[in-house]
């Protein structure tokens, strides 16, 4: 299953080939990689593309732009919550203001990569861990459903009441967006197959 | 006589939450919410009763009643329960005459009501109607309901609000109270009173409203029954003011400036900005009028600089602090670390006010919390022509500063030399009639002592100026040492990191022949980022150079020497250079590192600007007119906005960020011209339109 890999860091002038994001892309071969200096343009994109799996490698500090890493979180955080986000800088983390710094560890699904002392191995381990997240995580379980079996992919899945109705894959959607019909949703799930598992347990005892 | 029966709300209670608990994050900011709905009802008066809020009890609350047009039924059945279908989005006007701009925009003011208490009574009534309308609303049965029901009933809610009628005395009357009670909070003397300086700040006093709100506070538990409304004197007993406005039809913005030359501010025009065209008043207040305010408006205070929209206060600025230190500072105004500590000014001298409109800037968007703007590229560019306007009071304070202490040296001068009169003329009385000689003498010897006394002084104050030069220089070498270094070690960083990349690719994957090229490549970039390093550490080296001796120069064969040694980086950069010194000029007793250091920084700044220029062109003239030398050196780069032109020789102010402009260049060139007591500034380019001027005028005698 591939994901994304988006780069927003104005020191990567190279784009592709520069060397951090190449040998991201030889550890992870399944990633689709994407490098952007300018901090609003890699924001659009994480913006267009949010009903992917993806991983955001995002610079604190931006030379010359209006934004700055912090404003990106901002607005990414404002679309949803459940994107990853890997803040890097190449500054101590005692020089980044506080009130940033308490407002970047009580997000969810966020990390710091310190790009002085951490290694290319290093940041490959951090996506492996990511990876890992994912196959818990309800909305990937569904993704990975509905790749397995397309034909459910547009079956109904659930309606509001006296609302609309989605299938499956526009549920999925939902869920990445996290709006409010897709956290229900979820939650619904969740509390259905703690009964399910706890009434199969009364029964079986 | 209408029926009384029940209500159902519209709208899905976790819904509700959101909004009404976590969009509104304090009750003061909730009240304020409720106040704009009275406003946007064309209410002219609002009177807000705080009753029994000191402490939680069954019979606290608070009321908010207001003579505005009131509700219908079915505005209260089809708007005020239903979420976002607020019907001011539609028509952004409130009815004629009053034709209010509607501030309530997204509709959700009135959940506040939720964040102040569990209990409403809603009474409200149109013009015609015989009859006031009561619906009351409890709160806490909702919470009831969606702790004990199943997840599917609580989506949507079924609970009845009961509602009745009663008569009213004339068809006439109107408006709409909320009495609010079960209040969540306690309110103290001290939060209230913050409502009321909030309050106050909801219309802006320039907005030329043709029916005025009026809003009263009364909380008689605590002795207060006033009016919160802020005047436009409390901005007249201001030390200096400056106002400036836009024009579409020339689609031009005021920027400010301080003229040296005549002492005050004055007003420029530069194209209208990416956020639109706003108008802006800022009221300057020194030490006296600062006493003078604090007396005359006890419960007023100097606060900075709000953005009022459509002559409403904007949210960010409707949440007080009553301890300033706690302040948010939304602006920056107070966060610019370092930069011009001796002349900044802070948000508490200045009070100022931004007006914008929905209309002229639709990019400048109030956050979802309501706490602060979106952070768009608009948003930060409005922030940031707003801090640049403070430059020129700045500036003005740096004036009186300089002005003051050469009056109080020019006084003491003057008291010594009127001494001196006063003793030769005394000793010629005592001359002409030497019987009065005994009588005089004790006289003449008195003033001599105090001629010695004055001259003491005036030798102290110099000594003491001196020292106070000294000291400021220390300090400003101390924060610049600090800035500095965070800026040198980012650049240091930046490169380490991007060598320590490369290194660490070839140590993982080299050898491979499929990437040859891209190893070469590499090794390049690996080579140039050395020399980037080194060049940073030169220039940070360069600062140790304290060992500045006075000296004769030949200004054109330094000038020249410096320019031959920028000729490698000008070939690089296809970079034509004119010189033009029509004479020999000698200066005596000068700092020829102090030239170098103008000259330099001049230079690297034209580099960068030329960057993306296709006919590069760097000139450098020098003439001497009467009793100066006027050095100009120009490029056609990329050009200074006109209103940044004295912005940028404040330190780490750089319109060259992108090409690695630290902001320090120009504040080097400004200092060092000014301890060689000359001037600097950026003048109409000599190539037009394109391209930047700096001229240098520097005391001269042939």
């Amino acid at each position: 299953m591939s994901f994304k890999i988006v780069f927003i860091d104005d020191n990567m002038r190279e784009g592709l080939d520069n060397p951090f994001v190449r040998s991201i892309g030889k550890f992870q071969k399944d990633a689709d990689l994407s490098v952007f200096k300018d901090p609003s343009e890699g924001l659009t994109y994480v913006l267009n593309n949010l009903n992917n799996q993806m991983i955001v490698f995002l610079d604190c500090k931006f030379d010359g732009y209006g934004l700055q890493g912090i404003n990106v979180l901002r607005q990414i955080r404002e679309k949803t919550s459940l994107l990853y986000i890997v803040m890097m800088s190449a500054n101590a983390i005692s020089q980044i203001s506080s009130l940033d710094i308490i407002e970047m560890i009580n997000e969810d699904y966020i990390w710091f990569f310190d790009r002085n002392n951490g290694t290319f191995t290093d940041a490959s381990k951090l996506i492996d861990r990511i990876k890992n997240l994912w196959k818990t995580r309800f909305d990937c379980i569904l993704e990975k459903w509905i790749l397995k079996h397309p034909e459910d992919a547009d079956k109904f899945a659930f309606r509001e009441a006296g609302g609309n109705s989605y299938t499956w894959a526009e549920m999925l959607k939902q869920l990445r967006l996290q709006t409010e019909v897709g956290k229900l949703f979820e939650g619904m799930v969740n509390e259905y197959y703690i009964y399910q598992l706890l009434k199969s347990e009364e029964s079986n005892g | 006589m209408r029926e009384s029966g029940t209500l159902k709300w519209r709208f899905d209670v976790s819904t509700f939450r959101l909004i009404g608990r976590d969009l509104i994050t304090d009750r003061v900011t909730a009240l304020f919410e409720l106040v704009k709905n009275c406003y946007d009802a064309n209410a002219t008066e609002v009177t807000i009763t705080f009753g029994n809020v000191g402490t939680i009890n069954d019979n606290s609350s608070i009321s908010i009643v207001d003579d505005g047009f009131g509700m219908s039924f079915s505005d209260i059945r089809d708007k005020w329960m239903v979420i976002g279908t607020s019907n001011k989005r539609s028509n952004p006007y409130t009815p004629s005459p009053f034709n209010r701009k509607c501030v309530g925009e997204k509709g959700i003011g009135r959940f506040a009501v939720d964040k102040l208490g569990d209990n409403v009574k809603i009474i409200t009534k149109q013009n015609n109607y015989d009859q006031w309308l009561n619906v009351v609303i409890d709160w806490t049965s909702y919470y009831n309901q969606t702790e004990t029901a199943n997840s599917q009933l609580t989506l949507f809610t079924d609970i009845d609000n009961y509602y009745d009628y009663t008569p009213a005395q004339t068809l006439s009357e109107h408006g709409t109270t909320l009495k609010i009670t079960k209040i969540r909070e306690i309110w103290l003397k001290d939060d209230i009173n913050r409502f009321i300086v909030e309050a106050s700040k909801l219309v802006s006093p320039f907005t030329n409203l043709s029916y005025p709100l009026t809003i009263r506070v009364i909380a008689p538990e605590y002795g207060i029954n006033t009016i919160a409304t802020k005047s436009i004197e409390d901005v007249n007993i201001a030390t200096i003011n400056f106002s400036l406005d836009f024009h579409p039809l020339n689609k031009t913005q005021d920027t400010s400036f301080y003229n040296e030359e005549t002492g005050i501010i004055d007003i420029r025009q530069v194209p209208i900005k990416s956020f639109g065209g706003i108008s802006m008043k800022v009221y300057y207040f020194d030490d006296a009028a600062r006493r003078r305010y604090r007396k005359e408006f006890p419960n007023s205070q100097i606060d900075g600089i709000k953005i009022y929209r459509d002559g409403i206060i904007t949210t960010p600025f409707a949440e007080n602090e009553s301890d300033n230190d706690k302040k948010r500072d939304i602006l920056g105004i107070d966060k610019r670390l370092w930069r011009n500590l001796f002349d900044r000014v802070s948000t508490r001298e200045i009070i100022g006010f931004v007006e914008i409109s929905k209309q002229e800037n639709p990019n400048i968007i109030d956050a979802t919390n309501r706490q602060d703007f979106v952070d768009n590229g608009e948003y930060h560019d409005l922030k940031d022509f707003i801090i640049t306007q403070l430059d020129s009071i700045e500036n003005y304070k740096k004036h009186i500063r300089d002005e003051k202490r050469k009056k109080d040296s020019d006084t003491l001068e003057s008291a010594g030399q009127d001494l001196q009169s006063f003793i030769s003329s005394v000793e010629t009385i005592a001359q002409q009639n030497p019987n009065l000689k005994d009588r005089l003498d004790p006289v003449v010897e008195q003033a001599k002592k105090t001629g010695k006394a004055v001259k003491t002084a005036i030798r102290n104050k110099k000594e003491a100026e001196k020292e106070f030069a000294r000291k400021e220089s220390i300090y400003m070498s101390i924060m610049s040492l600090q800035e500095y270094a965070i800026h040198i070690t980012h650049a240091v960083r930046t490169t380490l990191n991007k060598i320590r990349d490369r290194v660490e690719y070839f140590n993982m994957f080299f050898p491979n022949p499929e990437e040859d090229a891209l190893f070469a490549r590499y090794a390049k970039e690996m080579f140039s980022e050395f020399k980037n390093a080194n060049r940073v550490i030169d220039y940070m080296l360069s600062y140790s150079q304290s060992n500045i001796q006075p000296e004769d120069i030949q200004l054109d064969d330094t000038i020249r020497e410096i320019f031959n040694e920028y000729q490698p980086q000008f070939d690089n950069n296809n970079i034509n250079t004119d010189i033009i010194i029509p004479e020999r000029i000698t200066l005596r007793n000068t700092h020829r590192q102090f030239f170098r250091d103008i000259l330099q920084n001049i230079l690297d700044n034209s580099i960068k600007a030329l960057k993306d220029v296709d006919q590069k062109m760097i000139r450098c003239s020098v003439v001497s007119e009467d009793a100066d030398l006027v050095i100009k050196i120009s490029d056609n780069g990329n050009g200074i906005p006109i209103e940044k032109r004295e912005w940028v020789f404040g330190l780490y102010n750089t319109t060259t960020q992108e090409q690695g402009g630290a902001g320090v260049g120009l504040y080097i060139v400004k200092t060092r011209v000014e301890s060689l007591k000359g001037s600097v500034s950026i003048v109409d380019s000599e190539f037009g339109s394109i391209g930047t001027t700096i001229k240098i005028v520097l005391p001269f005698k042939k």
